[in-house]
């Protein structure tokens, strides 16, 4: 099936075809939101929301982009989204352990181990995505897609909606910004 | 090998901790779920919740509340404000009897 009849099929509301979207596309959409909310659970839910939006969305969709760009999109979206309501909760959280029962074990959740990374690094890997929590979302996003996902410089731009410049640029600077990121962390180990 | 040597190469390992990384696999009932949620989002209560949740709907309601309020509290003040000066109006009349004379007035023949 081409991408047009399956974008086609979508628009008359097959659900053949839809569940041909959520099989091929699933993994992608659930690990780029695993690299971006840091949890199992919580990357589930961003998926489910990115599917039924995706669903909702598709008659706008005028298929000028690959289909894996557009989720790529809706998935960044989504992601950002629940990390800006998880950061207002958390808000509320911290009131709330002034006051009442001590939640703070649910808002903060221990160190995030990623599945899809080899077990040797697992450790590792954990202290750099603690401090990609630390960068500014375009930053994280772009290493996030390019790092984990494996994207190149132009399909992250066309994600983004930057152009392949800006995003070497946001590139750059998230590697310089995880470096001091790391070396203060490894700082405070040492010590 | 001496810290700052030492914490690059441990900045280096962990810049690079997602070289090999392979895609973390979703839930394989993830399309039930998914079917779940919009079958969910498309119910005339799920869309009554939805619709009652948004701001703009409670804002609606808590300015018609105090509204409300507002309205039932100024009526109520000036129907007392009335109330009384009909009170005092038949006070001063009753006190001067200028009803009875203004009757006299108006009913010579009675």
């Amino acid at each position: 099936m081409t991408e047009q009849d399956l974008i086609d099929k979508l628009k008359q509301g097959d659900q053949v075809a839809f569940r041909y979207l959520v099989t091929t596309w699933q993994d992608m959409v659930y690990n780029t939101s695993l690299g971006l909310v840091q949890s199992e659970m919580d990357a589930e839910d961003v998926t489910q929301e990115v599917f039924v939006r995706a669903f909702e969305a598709i008659q706008g969709f005028k298929g000028e982009s690959k289909v894996s760009t557009w989720l790529y999109r809706i998935t960044v979206t989504k992601s950002l989204d629940f990390l800006r309501s998880k950061k207002r909760k958390k808000r509320f959280g911290y009131m709330y352990s002034l006051f009442g029962p001590d939640n703070e074990l649910a808002i903060n959740p221990p160190e995030f181990l990623h599945p899809g990374i080899v077990s040797e690094k697992k450790q590792v890997s954990s202290a750099l995505f603690n401090a990609l929590n630390e960068l500014p979302e375009q930053q994280r996003v772009a290493f996030v897609l390019t790092r984990l996902e494996g994207l190149g410089h132009k399909e992250v731009s066309e994600v983004m909606g930057n152009t392949v410049p800006a995003v070497e640029s946001l590139l750059q600077r998230a590697k310089l910004n995880l470096k001091k990121q790391l070396t203060n962390f490894y700082r405070q180990n040492l010590e | 090998m001496n810290n700052n040597e030492q914490m690059d190469k441990w900045v280096d390992e962990a810049l690079n901790s997602f070289d090999g990384a392979s895609r973390a696999t979703a839930n394989p009932f993830l399309f039930t779920r998914i079917q779940e949620r919009l079958r969910q989002k498309n119910s005339p209560w799920e869309k009554v919740a939805n619709f009652i949740a948004r701001p703009a709907f409670v804002i609606g309601m808590v300015v018609v509340f105090v509204a409300a309020n507002f309205y039932v509290a100024t009526k109520e003040n000036a129907d007392k404000l009335a109330k009384e000066q009909q009170k005092n109006e038949q006070l001063f009349a009753s006190e001067y009897n200028t009803n009875s004379s203004l009757n006299n007035e108006l009913n010579p023949n009675r």
